[in-house]
């Protein structure tokens, strides 16, 4: 059957690949968002795993995603955490979100705790900041906008200097002076404080310690091992965003269910007299329905298969223009594909299916 | 043995609509070569359709080594159709996306039998004699070619039975002459039972029997080695053939 059927699809190479190619587009359009979407995630995770800290401070309700966070919390509570019992390092940490150009969190920190907490920065260019508008800049933020050692930069309609060029992964691209930006934002105030803690004591210990920090202090504050932070920050971490890729799928598996039912329903139409010679010949209708569905099912394959291969080249061509975005496609977003595809290849093909086994052999002999 | 019981077929159901195939009751012996003969629109089409079981009649029943193909459902009978069955359409009815080579092997794609070596298909094609043009799409072939592909197609399963609807029609004399020669030696060794529905009465002659269909009833019946020793049939016939 599978050799019959195969003959049978490529009899009509352009309405093959015209089929295949709208299913893939269609299915290509939720692999884009989802690993897009899922790249940007694990890249922040990485990102803000790359701090160094092991434990994260933050107001109640805070988002995980760091930059979206108020700065409400006082600075000074840094300085006494570090009494903590198993608490090595404490380090305040303001954050803005930047909309120039694009979405971009900025971190104020004060470079000598930031030190004690994260190792440091390694300086590829220039130095610590000089002034107190001067910003650090890793080398991803140089290449995508193009700024280079002594470019300035508007932040919160302040110019910074550039003072020096460090070493992707510690939270954010752009760094200013905790002060500087506390000024700008809430002074005294900071949203996050990491925290490092002592070889030897173990992470839940500490913040068990935390908790019950001057009476519970900080009791509904948001506490965050840093060990399970990628398992804190999903897609349903940005508002929406789950509800978006649902949408998505949504519409992939009703376009791919209308471009399987229209191309097969105008092959059953267009091959009535063959449908009618594989009866004559012994083709019972449960025969034709698998004919049909197997026919269905091998374009969303292909279909499937092709957007596959359309990911990649799409993801290649928007790192090549966008190169600090990234992409991670889950396994589960390909056994996904596979069940929209099949799905929609059995819903679309049932009908045209249905009327092929349906068809009276002598009927369908004697149509013109 | 095809026994045919009373068979009527309708087409149109409104009332007072002549039946395509009237209460006809035939009895086909194995290994016999039949024509059926008539005008257009006599019904033997019809006929060779519901021997085939391709189509459903409206009244009576047709056996087949006397199990009725009409108490059988669609799976059995299309099972059927495949093994026992070998049918040869006038218009060939060959599937257009196949080479010939595979055009003969389509029965057996659909899986009722176990797919023989491959050379089973090309002693067909040879003994159709078109082994060097197995691999052309059958658009690309004559009529005559095309009508011998069918005859390999409808032989490919082995069948008992082979079903034959004017399938010398769409032929000039010399093709439908080579085709006339295949399906006697066909009948010859393989000890066939052959239905073959023709309008040319020099066709006909070539078979064992000959039944004469008119308005959908079986006109008369005739063996065709009694034909020289009945004066009032060469008669009718030769008529027939000038008419």
């Amino acid at each position: 059957m599978f050799k019959l059927t195969l003959r049978q699809l490529l009899h009509h190479p352009v309405r093959m690949l015209l089929s295949m190619v709208m299913i893939s587009v269609a299915l290509l359009l939720g692999l884009v968002i989802k690993g897009l979407s899922n790249g940007v995630m694990q890249e922040k995770i990485h990102r803000t795993e790359g701090i160094g800290a092991d434990l994260m401070i933050q107001p109640p309700h805070s988002s995980y995603i760091l930059g979206l966070g108020e700065n409400v919390m006082p600075v000074a509570l840094a300085q006494k955490i570090t009494e903590v019992n198993g608490v090595e390092a404490a380090t305040p940490t303001a954050t803005n979100v930047s909309f120039t150009n694009r979405l971009e969190a900025i971190f104020g920190i004060d470079l000598p705790s930031f030190k004690r907490v994260t190792g440091g920065f390694e300086y590829l260019q220039g130095g610590p900041f000089s002034g107190p508008y001067t910003a650090l800049v890793d080398n991803v933020y140089t290449r995508t906008h193009h700024v280079h050692l002594g470019s300035t930069l508007n932040i919160l309609d302040h110019h910074f200097t550039v003072s020096g060029v460090v070493e992707h992964g510690k939270g954010a691209r752009v760094f200013v002076p905790l002060k500087t930006l506390q000024s700008l934002l809430a002074p005294g105030k900071c949203a996050v404080i990491f925290v490092k803690v002592a070889p030897g004591s173990s992470d839940s210990a500490v913040v068990e310690r935390l908790h019950k920090f001057e009476g519970g202090a900080l009791k509904n504050y948001q506490i965050t091992q840093m060990s399970e932070l990628s398992s804190l920050i999903t897609t349903s971490s940005f508002l929406g965003l789950q509800q978006f890729l649902l949408v998505i799928v949504v519409f992939a598996g009703v376009i791919n269910f209308l471009v399987i039912f229209l191309a097969l329903y105008v092959q059953v139409l267009g091959q009535t007299r063959e449908l009618g010679i594989l009866r004559a010949l012994g083709a019972s209708r449960r025969y034709m329905l698998r004919l049909f569905l197997g026919e269905a099912c091998l374009l969303c394959l292909f279909g499937g298969g092709l957007s596959l291969v359309l990911y990649f080249v799409t993801k290649a061509i928007v790192l090549s223009i966008y190169p600090a975005l990234h992409f991670l496609l889950p396994t589960s977003a390909v056994l996904w594909v596979a069940v929209i595809a099949l799905a929609s290849a059995v819903l679309g093909g049932a009908y045209p299916a249905y009327r092929a086994s349906a068809s009276e052999p002598i009927a369908a002999l004697a149509y013109e | 043995m095809i026994e045919t019981r009373a068979l009527s077929k309708v087409y149109d159901t409104a009332p007072g609509s002549p039946p395509a195939v009237d209460a006809v009751s035939l009895k086909i012996p194995s290994g016999q070569f039949t024509a059926i003969m008539g005008a257009s629109g006599s019904g033997k089409s019809t006929l060779l359709y519901l021997i085939a079981g391709l189509a459903e009649p409206t009244a009576g029943e047709v056996l087949i080594d006397g199990v009725s193909i009409s108490s059988l459902g669609d799976t059995a009978r299309a099972r059927l159709r495949n093994t026992r069955i070998g049918f040869v359409f006038q218009r060939f009815n060959l599937l257009g996306f196949l080479s010939a080579r595979d055009n003969i092997d389509a029965p057996r794609l659909l899986g009722w039998k176990q797919r023989e070596p491959a050379r089973s298909i090309d002693s067909l094609l040879a003994a159709v004699g078109l082994e060097k043009k197995r691999l052309k799409k059958v658009s690309e072939l004559s009529s005559g070619e095309q009508q011998r592909v069918a005859i390999a197609r409808a032989l490919i399963n082995g069948p008992e039975i082979l079903l034959a609807d004017e399938p010398t029609g769409n032929l000039d004399s010399r093709n439908a002459e080579a085709v006339l020669d295949l399906l006697l030696r066909l009948k010859l060794d393989l000890g066939l039972t052959i239905v073959m529905v023709t309008h040319n009465p020099e066709v006909a002659l070539r078979a064992d029997r000959i039944v004469q269909m008119k308005d959908g009833c079986v006109e008369r019946e005739l063996m065709t080695n009694e034909i020289e020793l009945s004066p009032e049939w060469t008669r009718r016939l030769a008529g027939h053939i000038q008419g």
